[in-house]
């Protein structure tokens, strides 16, 4: 609370603030006001002196700032507003303060205004370029899904065809080899759509979570018979298992999790070894994923858990990917309550651990 | 040994899929559209293979008008979409199986296990 005393020092705030700025008497009769204030009334200043806003602006405005200035009377507390002027279609932030006499008395009301029409529209505008950018990366999952689906048609044709040329050709060695490509080929595509589905599917949250007892020890081999079967290098996995066999999960998120990160690990390992640790009772189970890769370099450590972001990204010959698949392991152990750590050393190799409760 | 339907509008997916069948050791017709396949329920399949997306209508939808229509042979989805949107609501449908397109192979195996199963039944 100010105190009447300090009248001349108000009067030189008031004509030398920044903003459009006034002192107002409790019968809302203007005193002071600055001549950003009286420009925006389009008036000169001794015509703004000595009146009330219902004599300066239409009723409806003048009963709204006369509401403004009671209030903070009233509650004897500086307050904070933003106004729309309704003629000039601006945007106003106000400050007004009530002022009491020595006794405690109210003698009115300083008024302080900002125009933050500017403000106001690029808040606006971010807010919408946000959106339509949250839009168009939805629009953009569903169409990769979408593609990703209709690619089965011609990849089931493919398989089809190979099965049946299998079937009806004499397989010598060499024609042999060929069909083993064209296998492997059809193994990679089918991996490749299963796991851009799979990345569309979690980023737009469409899955729920089903626990039941699962065999992990089966879901593991699989993985690996799969993961060895895509192996061109001098790379070995291997797995130790501590657990118990049975495990209360859901089981579409455990066989990705292992798929993404038995994957990975093979993927940026040249040579050496993927080790696979499984840990832990019926309540916790705790994953290890080791390899002797390329390693993580630390800037990268958490940047490569987001869709679309890679350790390298801009070089794709080397590894091929999307940066799908550490965002879709993440969102599925989230997904499960669990927790993923990443530690690592460049030039030495990478290990995830997974921690996940019953 | 079975006569079997497919219903498939993609033409070279039932062209490799019927010509599967008859190296299997199937008899195999097929057609593409529901409006189709309505006409020839009736010719004494032992089973029928439905894709689900066909330009006059659903194969889900198209099961459950088999079904009513008495039909008790199996009827197998043959669909690009994936098993955990789409087999449920197809089994609720009447229909045997749920096999996702990709792998052959697979669809052959579940056409041998339910012609033996049926044969027995």
């Amino acid at each position: 609370m100010f105190n009447i005393g300090k009248t001349a020092l108000l009067n030189q705030m008031i004509l030398q603030s920044p903003g459009n700025a006034f002192f107002k008497d409790t019968s809302g009769i203007y005193k002071v006001v600055n001549l950003n204030y009286a420009n925006y009334l389009d008036r000169p200043l001794e015509e703004v002196i000595g009146k009330t806003d219902f004599e300066l602006f239409d009723a409806l405005t003048a009963l709204a700032l006369q509401k403004a200035d009671d209030l903070a009377i009233r509650n004897g507390e500086e307050y904070e507003i933003e106004e729309a002027d309704l003629r000039t279609g601006k945007t106003y932030l106000s400050k007004k303060i009530p002022f009491y006499n020595k006794k405690g008395k109210p003698i009115g009301v300083f008024g302080i205004s900002f125009d933050i029409t500017q403000r106001k529209k690029q808040e606006f505008q971010l807010a919408e370029a946000k959106q339509k950018a949250e839009d168009a990366n939805q629009a953009k999952t569903v169409i990769l899904s979408s593609i990703s689906h209709d690619m089965r048609t011609p990849l089931n044709v493919i398989d089809g065809a190979a099965s049946l040329a299998e079937m009806r050709v004499e397989l010598t060695p060499e024609v042999q080899e060929c069909f083993a490509m064209i296998r492997k080929a059809i193994k990679m595509l089918g991996d490749m759509v299963n796991r851009v589905i799979d990345s569309a599917r979690i980023q737009t949250n469409e899955f729920k979570i089903q626990k039941e007892d699962i065999c992990l020890p089966e879901i593991i081999n699989d993985v690996i018979e799969f993961e060895k079967s895509l192996i061109d290098k001098p790379v070995i996995i291997n797995h130790h298992y501590e657990a118990n066999e049975y495990f209360y999960t859901d089981r579409d998120c455990m066989q990705h999790i292992f798929l993404n990160l038995i994957g990975n690990a093979v993927k940026f390992t040249e040579q050496g070894e993927v080790t696979i640790t499984i840990k832990g009772d019926e309540e916790c189970l705790k994953i290890i994923v080791q390899d002797t890769g390329i390693g993580i370099p630390e800037d990268a450590r958490e940047r490569i858990f987001e869709p679309f972001e890679r350790v390298v990204r801009t070089d794709r010959s080397k590894y091929k990917g999307y940066g799908l698949g550490l965002p879709t392991v993440k969102k599925y152990v989230e997904a499960l309550g669990g927790e993923i750590l990443l530690s690592s050393i460049v030039g030495e190799g990478s290990t995830f651990e997974v921690n996940i409760r019953a | 040994m079975g006569k079997i339907l497919v219903v498939e509008d993609e033409s070279l997916v039932s062209l490799v899929l019927c010509a599967l069948l008859h190296e299997t050791g199937h008899t195999a017709e097929s057609v593409g559209t529901c409006a189709d396949a309505r006409e020839k329920m009736h010719n004494n399949y032992d089973m029928f293979i439905l894709d689900l997306g066909l330009p006059d209508g659903d194969g889900k939808e198209l099961a459950i008008e088999f079904r009513a229509a008495g039909i008790t042979k199996p009827i197998v989805a043959f669909s690009g979409r994936e098993e955990y949107e789409m087999e449920k609501p197809c089994l609720a449908a009447g229909m045997t199986a749920y096999v996702k397109k990709g792998n052959n192979a697979l669809l052959l195996a579940k056409v041998e296990e339910l012609l033996a199963m049926h044969a027995v039944a």
